[in-house]
């Protein structure tokens, strides 16, 4: 008996203590020499107290914990760690006859063309469970003899076309001439498409009917559901593997199509074309993909066809994820404009992105006006003809009332070649049909109308709390999360004088409210000139041109223009040597408003104030308070007087003012473009890695999906 | 504060379930859904009575915007319309204040009512509760408010055939006076 090789063998275990006890207690009866045996457990991530109670009740099996419920991979775990000459597969709910092992051992030993064994495998009732397996029409398979009386008719020994592995012995050459089992397959069929493998590197399949071993009927996976549903989706993979050019005409006689599964069938078609790719030439991928792809168009839209295509050239590394940014406003400088560039900065050595503009804007023009480098970035410019038409220069969505046809229909089309698209401005009537959507809401700024499409996006991102609040209130919806522009405007540390700045463009309907800053400055200066000696106010912003509201700022000031400077479209060293020099930053959009829409939605320019240690002095509404911690960062005021007596209290105590220059420094860390990458570039990761990997199904999953189901 | 993590398990499901949807074989329709053009989805609300109603046609009129501008004249229809688009543009700003308001208004309302059906639920509720549990938790209490309810009822119609036996009485003493007083003439 002592010269009798090791043989390994692996029993799979998951949530089976009752049958993996029953099992191992049947391997200490064999016939064989102890130290010869060596029994390995992998445990499929069960949850019950399989691997503690098999430990302490069976102290010499080995025992690994597989990292996924997936009996492939259990297998190929244990083949790893298995020392025997001869490897055999046991179902936990098997049971095998003393000599089972003796016998198939002694028969693999005389003829080294045979890679595996298996004998005669009979329910407890004695039916036949298999004595091999063999192909049925439609490429199903069966186990031969499965459910007859066992009167002797399958007691010859002979070649079959596969072994079933509920208990099974291979030879150490052959699974290594093979190769790994596949672990796409999770469980069922692995073994015919094993099979397949085994004979086309010249392996023989050999049915030993004196072993016998005992089998309880799918006791070790509940339920026929989860067997049906494995089957079929394996059988796609099988063809797509072995025999590519039966793929298609596999579709109608597939139990998925017969039952009306498309949601089961089109998940395993998605994999079995993976498989295509990865298996076949590419002759023969020419032939079946284009078949495939017409057969599929007419069971589902072409566009879903068309999506998943797509996707497994991401899946198969042939190339990038691709991203569509579009923003209606891309033409003009703007500071929704710069966080989606920079964000595009971030993003283009990992995705190929695209710019969709409707006006002429070039890639170079972003570059310079950001200061970004977006050299992998390209852009393509889609002339909206409704706004052509009327030679307007500004993409206004609002404009389409009810009763017109959509203009943006054009970016929705436009939208379906690229993997995620990226509505960066809240153009809210542009309908994504990419793979993944993603709403980039800087403020709600319409309502919902006839066109309203961002209940259709995957998601929804916010730049400040304020956009949130109103996101809510005004569509009803929630972001995914909230993202704050990034802010980088800290420059050289000079001496500060003695400067209040305000930055905001002057804007025609006078939203940043230059004119009530320029008041309040001057009864600042007449009800205490000797505090304010020397002080100046500095008002630096964009304009259109002939804009009237800059018009009458300068008017204001003709009459008396003592300590107050207007710098109309300054460039930006300028504007940084402003920040670097001025003490306080003053900040009044929103003050007397009642649109929420004409509030400051989040505040770069206050934050960039803050970077350069200028005290904010801002309105107490709109994304502000998020910035700026009144009394520790600065000043939220809610009346021009509050903004006078705060004002006045910096002007007086320059200790005070010291205090809270380092603490709006320290606050303004917060909006820093490190932040900013690290939640882009971690959204954008989960999203690449769901998106370029497909998910092998969890037998648990499956089976509580088939439960559910049913019960419906 | 909420919304600055990514929520990472989150982002994963939304994708499996995009990506990996239990799909249907319609192809989604380029135009948007009918549905979600109507705010707080109107659609759905059955207007269950008069005050329902009046919040429904709020919300679906609080945009005096976004409405459309037809004419039914023949002749002068374009024009008639034309001239009114462009009295809309003109007073857009003014209109656009009106609508922020008459959101402001819905929402008040729609959430005032939300709060008024809460409460009366909850008043059912309480009412409901104080009557079992003052049933099940003072049953002699219960026994002896009935004992008194049956008395007062017995009470009141002892009262009640008193009352009727009275005005028996005042009728046959009006009769004997009136008897009398022609006794008299």
């Amino acid at each position: 008996m002592t010269t009798l090789p090791i043989c390994s063998l692996i029993i799979v275990n998951y949530n089976g203590l009752r049958h993996t006890k029953d099992c191992l207690k049947s391997l200490q009866k064999l016939a064989y020499p102890e130290q010869q045996l060596d029994l390995i457990v992998i445990d499929n991530c069960s949850k019950d107290d399989s691997v503690s109670s098999l430990r302490e009740l069976f102290p010499k099996v080995r025992i690994f914990v597989n990292s996924a419920n997936n009996f492939a991979k259990a297998l190929n775990l244990g083949i790893s760690q298995a020392k025997g000459q001869y490897i055999g597969f046991l179902n936990n709910d098997a049971t095998l006859d003393s000599h089972w092992l003796e016998i198939l051992v002694k028969r693999l030993g005389t003829n080294n063309k045979i890679g595996a064994t298996s004998g005669k495998l009979l329910f407890k009732d004695g039916r036949i469970n298999s004595a091999g397996i063999q192909q049925l029409p439609n490429f199903y398979w069966r186990d031969v003899g499965f459910g007859e009386k066992d009167s002797g008719q399958y007691d010859t020994e002979g070649e079959v076309e596969g072994l079933c592995w509920a208990a099974v012995l291979f030879r150490r050459e052959c699974l290594e001439d093979v190769g790994p089992i596949d672990e796409d397959f999770v469980m069922y069929f692995e073994d015919v498409e094993f099979a397949k493998r085994c004979h086309k590197r010249g392996w023989k399949m050999l049915y030993t009917p004196a072993a016998i071993a005992h089998h309880e009927y799918r006791g070790s996976s509940k339920g026929s559901k989860l067997t049906e549903y494995f089957c079929n989706r394996n059988r796609f993979l099988y063809l797509a593997k072995h025999e590519p050019l039966q793929l298609v005409s596999s579709i109608h006689t597939s139990d998925f199509f017969t039952h009306k599964q498309y949601d089961l069938l089109f998940e395993s078609l998605f994999v079995a074309i993976k498989k295509l790719r990865d298996y076949q030439k590419p002759e023969i991928i020419a032939t079946v993909l284009p078949q495939l792809s017409e057969k599929l168009a007419v069971i589902y839209s072409r566009l879903k066809v068309d999506r998943i295509l797509s996707r497994l050239q991401v899946v198969g590394g042939d190339r990038k994820m691709s991203i569509a940014i579009y923003d209606h406003g891309l033409h003009f400088i703007g500071g929704g404009q710069k966080y989606v560039a920079t964000l595009a900065s971030l993003l283009q050595n990992e995705f190929d992105i695209t710019f969709i503009a409707n006006k002429a804007v070039a890639v170079s023009d972003l570059e310079s006006w950001y200061g970004l480098n977006l050299s992998r970035c390209q852009i393509k410019i889609i002339p909206l003809a409704f706004y052509e038409k009327r030679g307007m220069q500004c993409i206004d969505s609002s404009i389409i009332v009810e009763d017109m046809d959509n203009p943006f229909d054009e970016i929705a089309r436009e939208s379906k070649n690229y993997d995620i698209f990226i509505n960066a401005n809240q153009l809210e009537k542009v309908k994504p049909l990419s793979p993944i959507s993603i709403f980039f809401c800087h403020f709600p700024n319409t309502f919902r109308n006839r066109h309203f499409a961002v209940d259709d996006y995957t998601f929804i991102i916010a730049n400040s709390q304020f956009t949130i609040k109103w996101l809510d209130k005004r569509w009803n919806l929630k972001p995914t999360f909230l993202l704050y522009p990034p802010v980088e405007m800290a420059t050289v540390k000079v001496p500060k004088e003695k400067i209040i700045l305000a930055v905001g463009q002057f804007e025609a309907g006078g939203t940043k409210k230059q004119i009530e800053l320029i008041q309040a400055f001057r009864s600042l200066l007449a009800d205490y000139p000797e505090e304010f000696q020397g002080w100046r106010l500095v008002l630096v912003g964009s304009s259109i041109p002939r804009n009237p509201y800059l018009k009458t700022v300068q008017n204001l000031l003709k009459q008396d223009s003592r300590a107050i400077e207007v710098k109309v479209n300054a460039d930006l060293d300028e504007v940084k040597s402003l920040y670097a020099r001025a003490s306080i930053f003053w900040h009044g959009c929103g003050f007397g408003e009642v649109n929420p829409q004409r509030f400051e939605h989040f505040g770069m320019a206050t934050v960039e104030a803050m970077q350069n240690c200028c005290v904010p002095i801002v309105f107490n509404g709109g994304g502000q308070p998020e910035i700026v911690q009144h009394g520790r960062s600065g000043f939220l005021f809610n009346t021009v007087e509050e903004l006078c007596q705060h004002s006045r209290q910096l002007i007086v105590n320059p200790d005070l003012l010291a205090e809270l220059q380092a603490g709006a420094q320290q606050r303004s860390q917060n909006f820093r473009l490190a932040r900013f990458e690290e939640k882009v570039k971690r959204f954008f990761e989960i999203i690449h890695q769901e998106y370029a990997t497909i998910r092998l199904p969890n037998p648990a999953d499956v089976a509580q999906m088939v439960e559910s189901d049913r019960d419906r | 504060m909420q919304y600055e993590e990514i929520p990472t398990q989150q982002i994963i499901d939304r994708l499996r379930q995009t990506l990996e949807p239990r799909i249907g074989i319609a192809e989604p329709s380029l135009p948007g859904r009918e549905n979600s053009a109507i705010p707080f989805g109107i659609a759905s609300l059955h207007a269950r009575d008069e005050d329902d109603e009046d919040i429904a046609l709020l919300k679906a009129g609080f945009d005096i915007y976004n409405i459309p501008i037809t004419s039914y004249q023949r002749r002068l229809g374009s024009a008639v319309i034309a001239v009114r688009k462009i009295v809309r543009k003109l007073l857009r700003p003014v209109l656009e204040r009106q609508v922020i308001y008459n959101f402001a208004n819905t929402r008040v309302v729609q959430t005032l009512s939300i709060q008024l059906q809460k409460l009366q639920e909850n008043q059912q509720n309480l009412e409901k509760k104080i009557k079992s549990e003052f049933s099940s938790g003072f049953p002699e209490v219960t026994a002896q408010l009935e004992t008194q309810q049956n008395a007062i009822a017995a009470f009141q119609s002892e009262i009640e055939q008193i009352k009727v036996v009275q005005q028996q009485h005042t009728a046959i003493l009006e009769k004997i006076t009136a008897q009398l007083l022609d006794r008299q003439q």
